[in-house]
């Protein structure tokens, strides 16, 4: 006997746009490589770009992402990745662009103004989060946001 | 040379703790721990009966994945019901058990004794396993069955490959 019922996906549907579940973690092996180039080498051209990046899928939207853009073309030219196994609502995933555009903008800022040290520091963060999401799947932003959505919910 | 070291070590730190989550992920952890009749009334389920209890969230796609696990497994042990609940919706039973991360399933006996706690999706041959060691007995040769019939339509996340655990054999 079962109790379980189809709430959660129209709670889900609900929520806004359904995206891949693998394409986060595309975006992060992509975002991992650009921000240990810009790290190794210390380019900030780089950085911008990958904070242009962020904040683009960020405040337009995962429909907007380049990244994510790059992930459309290659599913419909490369026929063995094959259908999306299960989507997601974007918030989360959206939500972790957020953060990245945060830490990765304020790196930048800091870098650029004198302490380099500091600035690629905060550069590190994103890189170690997106190699964890990149390599495991595991997205910290999204459990973030479920967090503070459990916790908003139970402050209402 | 410095820098490349520091991604190094990161990536290595990284790599770590991937190996350490893959390990807990998914896995049934044997713990010490009881719901009264009254938390599983709360949770919305009758007490007295063997309970495959989830606790969800919004915005996860793992929850999704635990669902159908939840409901290949218990098609085979029709005696054990299934409960998914969301954690905004019972917080005095998560605070109670400690519940941190959605999806989470208890494995509860019949008298609300919890058999297993698993974070994340959870493995169908463990969870297989652990209906047949303490839960009610399944017809001769379900056990079989179940290696064949059951199984995880969509990964909790999709793994790389070569992170994957392999499907129940």
């Amino acid at each position: 006997m079962s109790a379980t019922s189809d709430s959660q996906e129209q709670q889900d549907h609900a929520q806004g746009m359904q995206i891949d579940v693998r394409g986060p973690q595309f975006g992060a092996a992509i975002t991992f490589a650009v921000l240990v180039v810009a790290y190794i080498w210390r380019l900030p051209f780089l950085l911008s770009f990958q904070v242009l990046v962020f904040g683009i899928a960020a405040f337009a939207g995962l429909r907007w992402s380049p990244y994510g853009n790059i992930f459309r073309f290659l599913k419909r030219r490369l026929s063995f990745i094959g259908p999306p196994p299960a989507t997601e609502p974007e918030a989360g995933p959206r939500f972790s662009q957020l953060m990245g555009f945060i830490f990765t903008a304020a790196g930048l800022a800091v870098a650029t103004n004198g302490n380099e040290t500091v600035g690629w520091s905060l550069v590190l963060i994103v890189v170690a989060l997106s190699a964890l999401l990149a390599f495991t799947g595991l997205c910290v932003g999204c459990e973030m946001y479920a967090l503070g959505q459990r916790f908003r919910r139970q402050t209402q | 040379m410095t820098n490349a070291l520091v991604i190094l070590a990161v990536v290595t730190a990284v790599a770590l703790f991937s190996a350490w989550w893959k390990r807990r992920d998914g896995r049934v952890r044997s713990v010490s721990d009881q719901f009264t009749p009254d938390e599983i009334q709360a949770v919305g389920a009758a007490p007295g009966v063997p309970l495959l209890l989830e606790f969800t969230a919004p915005n996860c796609a793992p929850c999704r994945a635990t669902r159908q696990v939840l409901d290949d497994v218990s098609a085979l042990w029709p005696d054990v019901a299934v409960v998914a609940i969301d954690v905004a919706d019972a917080m005095t039973v998560v605070k109670a058990h400690h519940v941190l991360r959605a999806p989470t399933t208890f494995v509860l006996a019949a008298d609300g004794t919890v058999r297993g706690r698993i974070s994340g999706v959870p493995d169908p041959g463990e969870l297989a396993d652990l209906l047949e060691d303490d839960g009610p007995k399944p017809p001769k040769g379900r056990r079989a069955r179940v290696s064949a019939d059951v199984h995880v339509e969509a990964p909790s996340r999709a793994l790389p490959r070569w992170a994957r655990r392999s499907k129940v054999a």
